[in-house]
């Protein structure tokens, strides 16, 4: 048995790397996401953190915990260096405007020869990421994610996920709570680079661009934005996916594409609704909430 | 009607496997980690799954390695690291691969072939020309020919038909292999003595090249080498024409460029353009002339280099396994590929040299007519 688990763990603990980093984006993104902002700049977070700390490491000598924080917070400055100005913007323009950020940093990136090592990139990168580091940062992502839904931060949030102008007129400030969360975004983005760096022994440019902030964002939105195990599953998921459909060869992009289609289609709160369905009491009590609020309404 | 049918199918199956048991056959997995999905990458994956197979199915038909049957598992990584190091895993402590082919991409390479390194698995790969693959460890081996290799020969031709004293460079900024191949031609050029009067850039997807080429031409260069892959260089090549740089102005690419696209897209244009090679279709030996009819027959298409490269890591394989007499130690199987010595391949005789790089003559090919073929002096 033991035996067993030694070379499951050797064959699969990459996949299961990859999960947990996944993952743990996947909620920078989710706290973004509580507060409607569909950021595209997960892919520049997470080059600013890895560049930032393989420096560290590699040319500094610093040790790896102080490289990953130093990642993370220059991150995190970059967050509320982008979002002071950003976040006043709406919507679309939110969007393109974190789009851009990530743009940039991928050309600095492949122009900034002497630091992140142009095209070629940073090879020999000495692997540092244990598969624990991992689990404890999902741990207390989830667990910081968890307490702030219940406290009175987070029901500001979620006062601004449902009308940020009403929220500003019960006197939410509006601003100061989404440069928040977009800077808390930003440091777990960071961190998450940082640990992706350090995993993987390579980082070029072509690692955060765009694709890899588009993937962050569907992590969070396959797994359901509303439910805290929602990133989680969503993360797992879109990793697994590729690996556990390898057997089909040519069809493989196809099947995943519509996969992903159809979960958008018939379950819109995203793949943890599931579970409602299921649950006939959850479905039961929400019925009867929907019915009490629709009382006090009338 | 139907289950006995299935149930005849059935004991088939049972008695063939009976009877492979009993010829008491040893079974050699070889892991093939190439990109069949995903954009550009499988481009070259597909090519060198299909030689890297084609090589499999005759050692097993030859007979040649008696008792022992090279199994061929094909993994797709999609050009993606992530998937590579995940395959490299499996692939390692799952099916227990003797040897690993690949990956396509050098990115995948520096990600993965360090766990392979660290199994003590040997590693071959077959299109990573990017420096510093086989410097991860006396694993890592290719025999796909790096830049530095191939473009010496090339200006020591070119230099005798053009007798240059200065040249251009262009070359695509994003790329690892772009970018590393005009460092390649940057150290060549300069250590001939050749004077690099213009530099230019461009990045991977651009069409129009005027603005770089108009300054190119302005600087009159002997020479212009370009550090570009095919689709890239085809274009440069024909837009420099157009734009009226003289054929007396010799055009150079790097061995990434070598396809069979680049006449499609250049044109006549192409026309003496000069590349290095490890290997080209026309070459003239028995073994290349097999290669190329029996991978038309399979495939109903013509091989390229990458092919042809994969094709040949299969027999250093089934080479080196016969020399250490089977694979049970690993670290045996590593030393006998390090000691292919004069291996009759299809570019003619592979050996590795110390550094686990493939020493073959590098071919200067020039472009005539749409078709490479070999430089004559």
């Amino acid at each position: 048995m033991n035996a067993w688990i030694t070379q499951f763990f050797a064959s699969y603990s990459n996949i299961i790397d990859l999960c947990l980093l996944n993952s743990l984006i996947a909620y920078g993104l989710f706290l973004a996401l509580s507060a409607n902002m569909f950021s595209l700049a997960t892919g520049g977070f997470m080059a600013l953190g890895a560049y930032c700390s393989v420096y560290c490491t590699m040319v500094l000598g610093l040790s790896f915990a102080p490289a990953v924080f130093a990642g993370a917070l220059l991150a995190a400055l970059a967050a509320a260096a982008i979002g002071v100005p950003v976040l006043r913007l709406r919507g679309d323009y939110f969007m393109l405007a974190t789009f851009a950020f990530t743009e940039v940093t991928r050309v600095v990136a492949l122009n900034w020869e002497s630091v992140t090592g142009g095209a070629i990139g940073i090879f020999s990168i000495p692997r540092y990421t244990e598969t624990w580091h991992l689990v404890l940062a999902v741990a207390v992502v989830v667990y910081i994610a968890h307490t702030l839904r219940r406290s009175y931060f987070g029901r500001a949030i979620a006062a601004i996920k449902q009308d940020d102008v009403v929220a500003q007129s019960m006197g939410v400030n509006v601003f100061a709570h989404r440069l928040a969360l977009f800077i808390a975004s930003g440091f777990i983005c960071g961190a998450g680079g940082a640990l992706a760096a350090h995993l993987n022994y390579f980082i070029g440019p072509g690692d955060f661009g765009l694709a890899r902030s588009v993937d962050a964002l569907t992590y969070p939105i396959l797994g359901g934005v509303n439910a805290l195990a929602g990133p989680l599953v969503g993360a797992i998921f879109t990793t697994l996916l590729p690996e556990v459909l390898r057997f089909s060869n040519q069809l493989r992009e196809i099947l995943m594409g519509a996969l992903v289609v159809a979960i958008v289609l018939y379950l819109p709160g995203g793949a943890m609704s599931i579970l409602k369905l299921r649950w006939p009491g959850a479905t039961a009590r929400e019925t009867k909430l929907a019915a009490a609020t629709e009382q006090a309404q009338s | 009607m139907k289950r006995s049918v299935f149930a005849l199918l059935l004991s088939a199956v049972g008695a063939m496997a009976f009877s492979s048991a009993a010829m008491s056959e040893t079974l050699v997995n070889i892991g093939i980690v190439q990109a069949t999905s995903g954009g550009s990458a499988a481009l070259y994956g597909v090519m060198q799954k299909n030689g890297a197979e084609l090589a499999i199915e005759e050692i097993n038909a030859s007979g040649r390695l008696g008792d022992y049957k090279l199994i061929g598992i094909h993994q797709d990584d999609a050009g993606d690291r992530g998937q590579s190091v995940n395959i490299f895993q499996r692939l390692i402590n799952q099916e227990k691969v003797a040897v690993i082919l690949g990956p396509t991409l050098a990115t995948s390479a520096f990600a993965a072939d360090p766990l392979a390194q660290k199994a003590g698995v040997p590693v071959i790969a077959s299109s990573n020309t990017a420096p510093g693959i086989t410097d991860m460890g006396d694993y890592i081996f290719r025999t796909s020919p790096p830049e530095s290799m191939v473009f010496p020969g090339v200006l020591a031709y070119v230099k005798r038909k053009y007798a240059p004293k200065t040249a251009a460079q262009i070359y695509g900024i994003d790329d690892t292999l772009m970018k590393s191949a005009y460092a390649v031609h940057k150290k060549a050029l300069e250590s001939e003595g050749i004077k690099i009067v213009a530099t230019e850039t461009f990045q991977k997807g651009d069409v129009d090249y005027s603005a770089q080429l108009t300054k190119i031409k302005a600087a009159n260069p002997d020479i212009l080498v370009i550090g570009g892959l095919a689709e890239e260089t085809a274009n440069i090549v024909r837009q420099a024409r157009q734009l009226g740089i003289p054929p007396s102005t010799g055009i150079l690419g790097a061995n990434a460029a070598i396809s069979n696209k680049l006449a499609e897209l250049a044109g006549d244009a192409a026309d003496g353009f000069t590349v290095g090679s490890g290997w080209f279709i026309q070459y003239d030996s028995p073994k290349n002339k097999a290669f190329v009819a029996a991978y038309r027959k399979k495939y109903n298409s013509d091989p390229d280099n990458f092919a042809a490269q994969a094709y040949t890591s299969v027999y250093i394989v089934a080479d080196a396994l016969k020399r250490a007499g089977g694979v049970s130690d690993l670290k045996k199987l590593r030393d006998a590929i390090a000691a292919t010595k004069d291996l009759e391949a299809n570019n003619g005789s592979f050996s590795f040299d110390d550094h686990r790089e493939p020493a073959v003559a590098p071919k200067v090919l020039v472009m005539k007519g749409g078709k490479f073929i070999l430089a004559a002096d």
